[in-house]
């Protein structure tokens, strides 16, 4: 399984967002080349970039960010308000391996589909927050607001045909409040669709729920917090 | 004869509502028990889960409503569960218009858990109005985590490792676990036959 250390940057700085409120920020500091960096050096092949800044407004999207981090030898997986082709494009071309698609994923799938033909399906994940409904996974948007009709499984058959082989899923109930990852949804979504390489996004708060992924079958597991606070130690999750 | 769709949250119920329009049956969106007083009959659709949902309608006066209500309702999904006593999902009570718990359903080999997509109809009760020109075997569109064990009250069942309730009546309370708005022809015909029932 590959860890993903998360990194979000809002203009340059290291932050961390509660539950996704921009009024809820909390300032990690710091240089994020410098973070990456210290986790390259700790044996991560991956760094998983939030751009807050292009999240909030596409023109101030941090390419520049995405190209240094790039040339310290990470893969860089990356996104925060993608809208368009050419929004995907310059990320890919400032260096990133693949980009994260939050709410079009959802709102508009055939866009989507479009940039997986375009750009290939290993150049593409789509992240679904979702919201635990009886049972089954409704992605929601605009910040959470807004839920889908449909639930994350019927969502990600429109994108069988194209390819679509990286979703991220954040359980939105759980992301950022160390209660620990929701096993349960990963196990079921990993039995309805074993050919997706699923990435557990948000509540990782100790060694323990990585190794639990990991059993589960996750492909990866993004880690913000946890790492930053010391509560998982990055060479002990890649060695499990 | 004009339909009130309880509107339980910000969430979309707009499947509920172009089902409707598909029927060509007049509707109002409620949001408080008051904006439903021209309407012969009410629909509580299935948005939201147990704990939230139940929350707002005790906050928007429909809990109480609900509970002294004479018209003919139709739950559906979540609004079918929330009809009964007391789900598993929240752990707290609910309307109790239809006497019985909601369970976590335990599919076992049946397949993944929550249960998803078309399954038949079977053991209708007789004489039970919405499903009349409904047959045995017949497939309906599911979308859920939790159940109502088989019943008095069941009125039609399906099969997803336990035997679920798949239409609950008690009276004038009426609720499906499976969504007619997204069923196809037999979904339609449900709803129609809740419409068209004597209220």
């Amino acid at each position: 399984m590959n860890i993903y250390p998360a990194v979000d940057v809002l203009d340059g700085r290291v932050v961390r967002l509660e539950k996704g409120d921009f009024d809820a920020v909390t300032d990690y500091g710091g240089d994020p080349v410098s973070a990456a960096k210290a986790w390259r050096d700790k044996g991560a092949e991956w760094l998983h970039l939030v751009d807050l800044s292009g999240a909030r407004d596409g023109a101030r999207r941090q390419h520049d960010l995405v190209e240094a981090v790039a040339k310290t030898g990470l893969k860089v997986q990356t996104g925060g308000g993608v809208r368009t082709a050419e929004d995907v494009r310059a990320i890919l071309d400032a260096g990133a391996s693949r980009v994260v698609v939050g709410s079009l994923a959802v709102t508009a799938p055939q866009t989507v589909i479009g940039w997986i033909t375009d750009f290939g399906a290993a150049s593409i994940a789509a992240a679904f927050d979702v919201r635990l409904e009886n049972g089954a996974a409704y992605p929601t948007t605009r910040g959470w607001v807004e839920r889908s009709d449909r639930t994350l499984v019927e969502l990600l058959a429109d994108y069988r045909l194209a390819g679509l082989c990286h979703a991220l899923v954040t359980d939105i109930d759980r992301d950022g409040m160390m209660e620990g990852p929701n096993l349960t949804l990963y196990a079921d979504l990993i039995k309805i669709r074993p050919d997706m390489n699923w990435l557990a996004s948000g509540g990782v708060s100790s060694l323990d729920d990585v190794k639990a992924l990991k059993k589960a079958g996750m492909s990866g597991a993004i880690i913000g917090k946890a790492l930053f606070e010391g509560r998982v130690d990055l060479e002990e999750a890649l060695a499990c | 004869m004009t339909t009130a769709i309880i509107d339980t949250s910000t969430a979309n119920i707009a499947s509920v509502r172009y089902a409707l329009e598909r029927l060509n049956a007049p509707y109002v969106l409620a949001r408080a028990p008051d904006e439903a007083g021209m309407c012969d009959r009410l629909i509580l659709p299935g948005v939201g889960a147990a704990g939230p949902a139940m929350a707002r309608l005790e906050m928007t006066g429909w809990a109480e409503a609900l509970r002294s209500e004479t018209r003919p309702i139709l739950g559906v999904c979540l609004g079918m569960q929330l009809l009964f006593d007391h789900s598993v999902e929240s752990g707290r009570d609910l309307l109790g218009l239809i006497p019985g718990r909601i369970e976590k359903l335990e599919p076992g080999d049946a397949g993944p858990w929550p249960h998803m997509g078309w399954n038949t109809l079977t053991d209708f009760t007789d004489g039970e109005v919405l499903l009349h020109g409904v047959s045995e075997r017949d497939r309906v569109y599911f979308v859920h985590g939790f159940y109502a064990p088989v019943g008095p009250h069941t009125v039609a069942r399906t099969r997803y490792g336990p035997a679920v309730t798949a239409i609950a009546r008690k009276g004038r309370v009426a609720g499906c676990q499976f969504h007619p708005e997204r069923s196809s022809d037999i979904g339609a015909r449900i709803l129609s036959n809740f419409l068209e029932a004597a209220a």
